[in-house]
């Protein structure tokens, strides 16, 4: 039965208009919902990072013994100082810039984050630290469930996803959190120019402000559509920004420069989401060499880290930005036959920024493969988590955000949390 | 077995038809079948296909892309509107070629580009919208020149519409 141009024209008689919102409102909503100006960036590293190659138990010779050719020697890595229980920890080599933010007192290093039996599948993993519950990890993401409790209506650009597609950690039930992975191509083009280009926009502007009730799928379109417009205009400023600082010419580096854009435009933003991927080192992980594969993440991760760590104390924002990273898991303890890295457990959550509280949390594992050493799981090969990571986000968002905590993740994950904040 | 589906009931309800969302490649395939391919190399194709999420042959993981909304972020639905701008600009000359003729009226080209294109049943608002693009800019003279902007710009609006992305 083929559907012809004339029940296109006819069709939808069930359906409303959404009248659109001139961007002079959405900026007092942006002012008002952004009111508190601090600003999260959750960074994370896809892929399950080696925990023990970024933060390195240099005096535990388990280490040494369980890693021939991937452990960092003690003369290498960059002394810390311990943790509560005397371990004495590092980090990596190339994390140098990190070091120099550790000293500050403004980078806190919160060890063997994660939860009960662990998943080490990517894909459960990823799902379980983007909603906050290990038993269901369906639906909307934490800091999604976040963004509903704002004030009704939410500013499209609440959020800001860098990457491609929008996480699941930024799913909302109420709005449609934008990804922009590059400013200049978030921009409506038109085939004519000049003054055609302008009714093309408004005659778009207005197709996409229609929500038919009996076709969800195309009012979900319209409603992405939407916001598109919503925010095109705002997202063009901050193509404009010029950092105080030089930004490495990599992913990383450049998504996070946009985010410092965003954050100096004043744009409303409150939430960013970052990438960075590589760190699944099954082979080759090369800790030891300079142009090794792990040495280059630590290096693009330091390198960015610290250029928009310095931009933004330049840029007089660093004292409202939070950053908070993590991975999906950690990995083997022990090396494999592939000089690289399997699965693991628990993992190693940073947080970063001009009022953390800096300093080591947690304790490290001690590495001794024995059956009743509690700080290790799976028969000794994987390290035992010790803080909840959604302790760890009860934080952020009590103490950051402004939430209820309780209420965002769906029960009370208060105790025990890390005082970083 | 295809006697069966194609006498059921499901497949004949008009309430499953234009139901689910569109691939980018199904996208980008359909609007070059509809619209042309003239001086339009494939190659044209795969960074926008890239800026809506898929890039052919390297999905994300071994998981896959994932599927239905998953495709329309706000970026992704502007990559969209963009290849429909680019294709449209690309095949501007030819549009207005095949709309000699066919253009006497606002609502004669609009008819025209509507009957080129296969959108679905929608609303009686985006009509009167595309009308009122048609319309906008002086008076209807049917000149190559009008023909040419408001051809293309045409396709451009539809093939970036929300109906568009439904199949």
């Amino acid at each position: 039965m083929p559907i012809t141009r004339r029940e296109f024209v006819r069709g939808g008689v069930s359906a409303f208009t959404v009248s659109f919102a001139a961007p002079a409102f959405l900026s007092d909503l942006a002012r008002a919902q952004g009111r508190s100006r601090r600003n999260l960036v959750v960074l994370y590293l896809s892929g399950g990072n080696d925990a023990l190659s970024t933060l390195i138990p240099y005096n535990d010779p388990q280490y040494y013994a369980r890693r021939p050719t991937l452990a960092v020697p003690a003369a290498n890595v960059l002394q810390i100082g311990s943790d509560s229980a005397g371990n004495a920890l590092g980090l990596n080599p190339r994390l140098t810039g990190l070091k120099s933010i550790f000293d500050s007192g403004r980078l806190a290093l919160i060890q063997r984050t994660g939860y009960a039996n662990s998943s080490r599948s990517h894909f459960q993993g990823t799902d379980i630290w983007s909603t906050g519950d290990p038993a269901s990890p369906q639906g909307t993401g934490w800091l999604g469930r976040y963004l509903d409790l704002l004030p009704s209506p939410i500013d499209p650009l609440s959020g800001w996803s860098t990457t491609r597609e929008t996480p699941r950690t930024l799913m909302a039930r109420t709005v449609g959190v934008p990804s922009i992975p590059s400013v200049p191509a978030y921009a409506f083009a038109s085939p004519n120019g000049g003054a055609d280009a302008q009714y093309a926009r408004e005659s778009a502007t207005r197709i996409s402000s229609h929500v038919p009730v009996d076709r969800p799928h195309l009012a979900f379109v319209n409603a992405t559509a939407r916001a598109a417009f919503a925010t095109l205009d705002r997202v063009a400023t901050v193509g404009a920004y010029t950092p105080s600082v030089a930004y490495p010419n990599n992913g990383l580096a450049q998504a996070l420069r946009t985010v410092a854009g965003a954050m100096a435009k004043s744009i409303g933003t409150r939430v960013f989401w970052v990438q960075t991927g590589g760190y699944d080192t099954h082979a080759g992980q090369n800790t030891n060499q300079a142009n090794g594969s792990y040495a280059g993440l630590m290096g693009t991760l330091n390198d960015g880290l610290l250029a928009f760590y310095t931009d933004l104390q330049n840029q007089g924002l660093l004292g409202d930005t939070l950053v908070l990273q993590f991975s999906e898991f950690g990995r083997r303890i022990n090396e494999n036959g592939s000089q690289g890295t399997d699965h693991g457990a628990a993992g190693l959550m940073m947080a970063m920024g001009g009022t953390v509280r800096g300093g080591i949390y947690g304790t490290a594992p001690n590495l001794r493969a024995v059956g009743d050493n509690p700080t290790l799981e799976n028969s000794g090969n994987d390290v035992r988590y010790e803080t909840d990571f959604r302790s760890v986000y009860a934080r952020v968002i009590d103490a950051w955000l402004g939430a209820s905590s309780t209420a965002v993740l769906g029960g009370d994950f208060r105790a025990g949390a890390p005082q970083f904040l | 077995m295809i006697r069966k589906l194609l006498v059921s009931p499901q497949f004949t309800n008009p309430a499953n038809h234009y139901a689910r969302y569109s691939w980018p490649v199904e996208f980008v395939v359909r609007a070059l079948k509809e619209v042309g391919w003239t001086g339009f190399s494939v190659n044209d194709a795969l960074t926008p296909l890239a800026n809506m999420g898929q890039q052919l042959f390297e999905p994300p993981d071994v998981n896959g892309w994932e599927l239905g909304q998953g495709w329309f972020s706000t970026g992704g639905m502007l990559a969209r509107m963009n290849f429909a701008a680019a294709l449209a600009t690309n095949q501007k000359f030819n549009l207005r070629d095949i709309a000699r003729g066919n253009g006497r009226t606002p609502e004669a080209l609009l008819s025209y580009i509507m009957d080129l294109l296969t959108p679905p049943s929608s609303s009686g608002g985006t009509y009167s919208a595309l009308l009122d693009y048609t319309r906008a800019g002086g008076s209807w003279t049917g000149s190559d020149a009008q023909l040419a902007t408001k051809a293309s710009g045409l396709v451009h609006l539809i093939v970036g519409s929300g109906d568009y992305q439904i199949i």
